[in-house]
């Protein structure tokens, strides 16, 4: 049992990481392609 | 019918007493984020208005117009452009001071000509009656077509005052208080008709500035209306002035100053503080006793937390079921949290001797001095901050580095900051100067053991400002280069602003970088106490049978240190180490200084922690003097000892210039929104730190 905490601590501090290092991020907010982004 | 939900967006000049305006309405009603993709600081808070009407405030970054020349600026407008926002506000509140109306009221002017509903707060209202200021408000009202509020957020008054107007922003006049297209009026005129449905001064901000935020086809714009460059920089200086006209009408009438009252501290004190010879003498003064302060008062939480976090670990060991995971507990998560929570104190006191320089306006008058220095080495007045913070941790010093509008500078200042000595460097410091260093005194009364670590922080401010000079000179990027600096009134800081800016820094330090070092340790623990083969599970078996069989008796207490040590030499982390051998040799580094220079990538002070275990001296009481004890007793095969003097200053010097810690080259990665700056910073750091360790090896051996 105490091994499997020990994988799993492992598991989420390896994919905390991965994504804080190599994880996708939200795209910036802008118009885009889009006509009606509330400028015009 | 009233909205539920009013968003209010705070703007105003730097050092208005924006931010304590904010802290007055939402108190601790707070959120503190990054804009998307960017690294400045959003500020979101909360107010009640009334029963049924509660106000969302967002606390927009300083800026001094609507033409940006930072990232903080192009913030500002980007969110007045864009109605979509989540954040476009239903109302604007314009923050301005007292004593400087004349300059803030320029942004005001701005703002209303984007006729969005617009609120004008006149803060540090206290002072009027000390300066001989007297303010006609429904003249104001009346030229600037606005409400005002008079306020002082010091002496919390006024706050139900900006509450009211908020709550009856609807009310409020969008009519732009002068007409600023009057500067070129055929030009103004053809762009109105070719967009009739767009704000004329919207498309004015488009053509003028390199801002993202409107899907206009830019080029279509450029083609039928840029000017030349010359062209728009002479029609922006002529609507600047237009508006100063406007403003300074406005002034004479509703602005009464009685030059008698207006008291000259402020110059007196302006000509001690940046004067060119006392002004450093004080500065440097104060920075002396700043240190020794952060060293000094913080010792004593950081001994505390030390011994909890040690007490813990052994409890946990003690009173929890034996087991993989129990030793992950005391010996890789609590050392790690206790890793991360002894560097609040020196954090903390840091930030708060930063906020009361701020808060009492002596911040901007060293940057205003330093400013002349910094220039030769490709550094701004302002990097002076981020510098002298990076004694304590680079990382705060680094985020600290975002108020520099120029980016050559503001990245220059980012990228030589980490050589600047900062406090987990003083362990590996200290105990290799115990081990090279004799204890003698030079002259009599100077310590060589203190004067060798002085060197070591003169090095790193002497390579931080030579590496600045070398990247001023091959870095081509250019850039708007000026200095702007606000010379704030000097004033008494306000507790309440010093708290809430030192717990807000804290906190970021706590969950930003210490969830990193965690997940390290975490990692760090499973490499250094988890094998690949058999010779790490019998590690026991095989010491036991190795003593048995050596002919030299041994102490069967020594045993249980043997099998550590063993299992470190057969860990994945000592198998790298091992692998790393060939390439660390040459600087005079054994197998296990290599694992603990591996493992201290993670943070410099693991060095120690690292050298501690594979020393197996865990179980004795007087740890540090066993751990030097121990390394100084350590021989390489030919009997010479492994830290003699060329071992040390080699690996001084290592520790002085590689870029040893990942919290850094994080944090670096995330305020300038590439891989490339950390990369190149770690390939030259750790390159340098590497070449001039081997020299200092090869020369000293």
């Amino acid at each position: 049992m105490q091994e499997i905490l020990v994988y799993f601590a492992l598991g989420i501090a390896l994919a905390y990481l991965y994504n804080k290092f190599f994880g996708k991020k939200k795209p910036k907010k802008n118009c885009g392609d889009n006509d009606d982004c509330g400028c015009h | 019918m009233a909205k539920d939900i009013i968003k209010v967006a705070l703007i105003g000049n730097p050092n208005t007493g924006k931010t304590s305006v904010f802290n007055q309405l939402t108190g601790l009603h707070q959120q503190v984020g990054n804009y998307p993709g960017i690294t400045v600081e959003k500020k979101i808070g909360y107010c009640k208005l009334s029963e049924k009407t509660k106000a969302i405030i967002l606390d927009l970054p300083g800026t001094y117009s609507l033409n940006a020349s930072s990232i903080d600026e192009n913030v500002v407008i980007e969110l007045l452009m864009n109605k979509k926002d989540d954040n476009f506000p239903d109302v604007v509140v314009v923050v301005t001071e007292v004593e400087n109306l004349k300059r803030n009221l320029l942004l005001f002017t701005q703002i209303k000509d984007l006729e969005i509903p617009t609120i004008l707060v006149i803060n540090m209202s206290d002072r009027m009656k000390l300066k001989g200021i007297e303010l006609d408000i429904p003249f104001l009202e009346n030229q600037l077509k606005t409400k005002i509020a008079l306020v002082s957020s010091r002496k919390n008054i006024g706050n139900k005052k900006i509450k009211e107007l908020i709550l009856n922003y609807e009310t409020l006049s969008t009519e732009p208080c002068l007409n600023a297209s009057s500067i070129d009026s055929d030009y103004f005129d053809k762009l109105r008709k070719t967009f009739p449905n767009q704000l004329v001064y919207k498309l004015w901000l488009v053509i003028t500035q390199d801002v993202n935020f409107l899907n206009l086809d830019r080029n279509e714009m450029k083609s039928s209306f840029t000017k030349s460059h010359a062209d728009l920089k002479r029609l922006q200086q002529k609507e600047t002035i237009k508006r100063y006209q406007f403003i300074n009408d406005t002034l004479k009438i509703g602005q009464k100053i009685d030059q008698s009252k207006a008291s000259d501290i402020r110059a007196k004190l302006d000509r001690v503080l940046t004067h060119r010879i006392f002004g450093y003498v004080i500065f440097f003064l104060i920075l002396f006793g700043i240190f020794q302060s952060i060293f000094v008062w913080s010792s004593y939480p950081m001994d505390l937390i030390d011994s909890c976090f040690a007490n813990l670990a052994s409890y946990t060991k003690k009173h929890l079921p034996a087991g993989e995971f129990t030793n992950l507990i005391s010996e890789g998560i609590i050392p790690g949290i206790g890793g991360i929570l002894i560097f609040i104190p020196q954090i903390a006191f840091l930030f708060l001797f930063i906020s009361i320089l701020e808060e009492s306006g002596y911040m901007s008058r060293v940057v205003f001095l330093m400013d002349k220095i910094m220039r030769r080495y490709g550094l701004s007045g302002k990097s002076v901050v981020p510098l002298i913070s990076g004694t304590a941790c680079a990382i705060p010093a680094i985020m600290g580095a975002r108020n520099i509008e120029n980016w050559k500078e503001r990245l220059i200042t980012i990228l030589v900051t980490p050589f600047i000595t900062c406090s987990a460097r003083l362990p590996v410091y200290a105990i290799l100067i115990a081990l090279i260093i004799p204890q003698k005194k030079v002259l009599g009364f100077i310590s060589l053991q203190g004067l060798t670590l002085m060197v070591l922080y003169l090095l790193g401010f002497g390579m931080a400002f030579f590496s600045a000079y070398i990247l001023n000179k091959i870095l081509k990027i250019s850039s708007k280069s000026y200095f702007v600096v606000e010379m704030p009134s000097y004033k008494i800081p306000l507790f309440k602003n010093l708290a809430i800016n030192v717990l807000e820094k804290t906190k970021a330090f706590v969950f930003g970088a210490g969830k990193i070092i965690l997940a390290l340790s975490i990692i760090l623990w499973f490499l250094g106490s988890h094998g690949p083969d058999k010779d790490f599970k019998n590690a026991e078996k095989i010491v036991e049978q190795e003593v048995y069989s050596s002919l030299t008796p041994i102490n069967p207490s020594v045993i249980s240190d043997r099998v550590s040590e063993y299992k470190l030499e057969h860990s994945y982390i000592g198998y790298i180490g091992k692998s790393i051998e060939p390439v660390i040799k040459p600087l005079g580094y054994d197998w296990k200084i290599g694992i603990a220079v591996v493992s201290s990538f993670a943070a410099r002070e693991v060095f120690v922690g690292t050298l501690a275990t594979i020393y197996s001296v865990g179980s004795h009481s007087d740890e540090e003097a066993t751990i030097k004890n121990r390394m100084e007793a350590e021989i390489n095969p030919d009997g010479i000892k492994i830290f003699n003097f060329a071992t040390g200053i080699s690996l001084l010097l290592f520790y002085a210039f590689a870029m040893q810690c990942v919290s850094t080259l994080a944090i670096v990665k995330k305020e300038t929104n590439s891989w490339k700056w950390p990369i190149i910073q770690l390939v030259f750091m750790s390159g340098f730190a590497y070449l001039t360790a081997l020299l200092a090896y090869q020369f000293l051996k």
